[in-house]
């Protein structure tokens, strides 16, 4: 525990699913913390458990034992509204399989992050080419999603979770449909984001991305270790 | 202009229109011809009951008849209402006002076709409600004098050319009339076909009191074919009809098969009409809407399958399940919402067009069009209820799942 008060701190976390072949238990005792400003990269193998977490920390669902605290709040004791409310303003999403509306414009999906919040339309546009131009997408905004590549959803998918600002940004494999040079350049974003102080979780399987962050966190075998930084970067 | 707005609202309907366009058009249309039947029906019954009310009217609420079936008939004498009949109920309902009414065919000198003649007390106008238009109708003291007054109805008076203070021939004998008046629409004789009641649009009065000697091949007789009864105001004309029954049980009018024409048995045939259109209309109107409504549930059933991931990432962006459901339920509410809409205007245009062709004509009033409107709205947020319901309970994790 550290001094500041942490984002999101989770403790003794267990996540298991029905299914029809009975109870899968996905997570078993996870703890861990993030603190405001950690750049946290979450690696392991696939279908080792990181959607599973992000969609705990992102308040998509609930635990099914232990203790999820967002801000200091047990979410299990949060009300459908306290949760909603959370999710509309204080996270940000980036999707693994970026979920565009595939009829609107790019710039729309970005407004589209703005349609349960009740700002003024003329600022949210604002925010949204800001969003973009921050991804440098710019030059695809009045592009309609389906016709984008799929690098260019994921980006549009960024800057939907970044436009309005959230206070904790989840990103499940955001990198996964680039190729090395925009990726290089999608991690550079999530830096500058971060050093703007954002706090950003984010889940890959590429551990070369790593040196990244601020901390690395490490999914095994169903609960969450804290692995080391090996390059340049740490916390300052 | 706030980004939860009017404009996102209707953003969000288009995106789930463009997803079932066929099934959309089939929910549209039995809900549009459902709705088309509603207003059909619901105009077209409008249009009988204030037929109904005019006839209630023209009759007199307050007011119950009796005849016999052998009133038209002359040739029994047993059987008939007459003049004691008649002394005997005004009697026994002395605050009721009575009239006696006899109807005559008398040949008049400017025409081949008889005229057709009512003898009657004085009250009868103030019992039907007719309205002197000249001069006045001939009074208690007229009647006792024997005075030969006639009093015509205003189209009589207008083709015959007959004045008030003129002196007309009726079979010969000469009367002066002194006054005109209107005797209602005749509506009561094509509803009720109570022709005993019928006061045709050429009609002459004089006093009952008069002899019947100028009436040809009927000697002077007793005979009533119709009495009318006025119940004061609020008395109730059940219990009147019951007082005058028992009058009549007396052994000496065993004879008499009175009948009782009273508002309520003026409404039967139109009743009889409401009930087999309400039920043909009625079942065609349900039956449409039955099916519209089956239709855009299962519409909507796919469009929230088809659309699991949009309503996750909803979710994850804030909004509430109320919000998921919600949109749902609108979406539903618009496609039958606008049936409805289009449904009450076709159906307006196409019975403003076609209604020459109603006798009775069907009646439109802001209620009869907003009623199916409001039909509609409430049965496309119902159909899309349970689907909108589906759709909100799925967990967000879940809806955003990659499969
Ligand atoms: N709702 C669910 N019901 C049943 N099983 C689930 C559910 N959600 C996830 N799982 C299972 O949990 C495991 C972890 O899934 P998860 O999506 O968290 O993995 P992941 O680490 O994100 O994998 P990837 O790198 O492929 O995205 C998988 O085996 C998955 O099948
Ligand atoms: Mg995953």
């Amino acid at each position: 525990m550290t001094g500041t008060p942490s984002i999101l701190q989770m403790s003794g976390v267990r996540k298991g699913f029905d299914t029809p072949h009975g109870p899968v238990h996905i997570l078993h005792d996870v703890n861990a913390e993030i603190a405001p400003g950690d750049f946290v990269i979450l690696t392991g193998p696939s279908g080792s458990g990181k959607t599973t977490f992000l969609n705990l920390a992102a308040l998509l669902s609930l635990p099914t034992a232990g203790t999820v605290l967002f801000d200091g709040m047990k979410t299990s004791d949060l009300s459908e509204t306290d949760l909603s409310g959370i999710r509309k303003r204080a996270v940000g999403i980036v999707f693994q399989n970026f979920h565009m509306l595939p009829h609107r414009t790019a710039e729309q999906n970005v407004f589209f992050r703005f349609r349960y919040v009740d700002v003024p339309v003329a600022e949210a546009r604002e925010a949204s080419r800001e969003a973009l131009r921050t991804v440098g997408l710019d030059y695809a905004a009045t592009r309609k999603a389906r016709l984008l590549s799929g690098g260019e959803m994921q980006r549009v998918g960024i800057a939907r979770a970044i436009a309005l600002r959230p206070r904790l940004l989840l990103a499940d494999e955001p990198t996964g449909n680039l190729d090395f040079e925009s990726a290089q350049s999608i991690m550079q974003c999530f830096r500058r984001l971060n050093h703007s102080g954002i706090t950003i979780l984010l889940a890959t399987h590429n551990e070369s991305l790593v040196q990244h962050g601020t901390r690395h966190l490490i999914c095994r075998k169903g609960s969450i270790e804290e692995g080391a930084i090996h390059a340049s970067r740490s916390r300052e | 202009m706030k980004t939860s707005g009017t404009k996102a609202v209707i953003e969000d309907m288009a995106e789930g229109m463009r997803g079932q366009p066929g099934r959309i058009l089939l929910s549209f249309i039995s809900i549009l011809i459902g709705i088309v039947s509603l207003t059909v029906l619901i105009a077209v019954l409008s249009g009988l009951r204030s037929r109904a009310d005019l006839l209630v009217d023209e009759f007199g609420a307050n007011t119950f008849a009796i005849t016999t079936s052998t009133a038209t008939n002359g040739d029994s004498s047993k059987g008939r209402l007459t003049q004691k009949i008649f002394e005997l109920i005004a009697e026994n309902l002395p605050n009721c006002r009575v009239a006696g009414v006899t109807g005559y065919n008398v040949d008049i000198l400017e025409s081949d076709d008889p005229l057709h003649l009512i003898a009657c007390d004085p009250v009868l106008p103030d019992i039907r409600d007719w309205k002197i238009v000249e001069g006045r109708f001939f009074d208690e003291r007229d009647s006792r004098q024997l005075e030969r007054y006639a009093v015509l109805t205003l189209s009589l008076s207008r083709i015959r050319d007959w004045r008030v203070g003129e002196t007309i021939m009726l079979n010969g004998a000469p009367f002066t009339v002194i006054g005109t008046m209107t005797t209602g629409s005749g509506g009561i004789e094509s509803e009720s076909g109570a022709s005993s009641l019928t006061i045709g649009p050429e009609t002459a009065f004089i006093p009952r009191s008069l002899p019947t000697y100028w009436v040809p091949n009927v000697p002077s007789e007793d005979r009533i074919d119709t009495i009318f009864v006025r119940i004061p105001a609020g008395g109730r004309s059940d219990e009147y009809v019951a007082r005058t029954e028992r009058i009549l049980h007396a052994p000496e009018f065993a004879e008499i098969k009175p009948g009782w024409i009273t508002p309520e048995t003026l409404l039967e045939r139109i009743r009889q009409l409401q009930r087999t259109i309400r039920l043909t209309l009625g079942s065609v109107a349900a039956l449409c809407l039955i099916l519209g409504c089956t239709a855009l549930t299962s519409l909507m059933i796919l469009n929230v399958r088809d659309r699991i991931k949009e309503i996750g990432l909803r979710r994850s962006l804030g909004a509430t399940k109320r919000d998921v459901a919600l949109l749902f339920v609108m979406e539903g509410g618009i496609i039958t919402t606008a049936a409805g809409v289009v449904g009450v205007l076709l159906t307006t245009i196409l019975l403003w067009l076609a209604r020459s062709r109603f006798p009775i004509a069907p009646k439109f009033s802001t209620a009869s069009l907003l009623l199916p409107i409001l039909t509609a709205i409430i049965l496309g947020a119902l159909a899309s209820l349970w689907p909108a319901i589906e759709a909100a309970k799925i967990a967000p994790s879940e809806a955003l799942r990659n499969d």
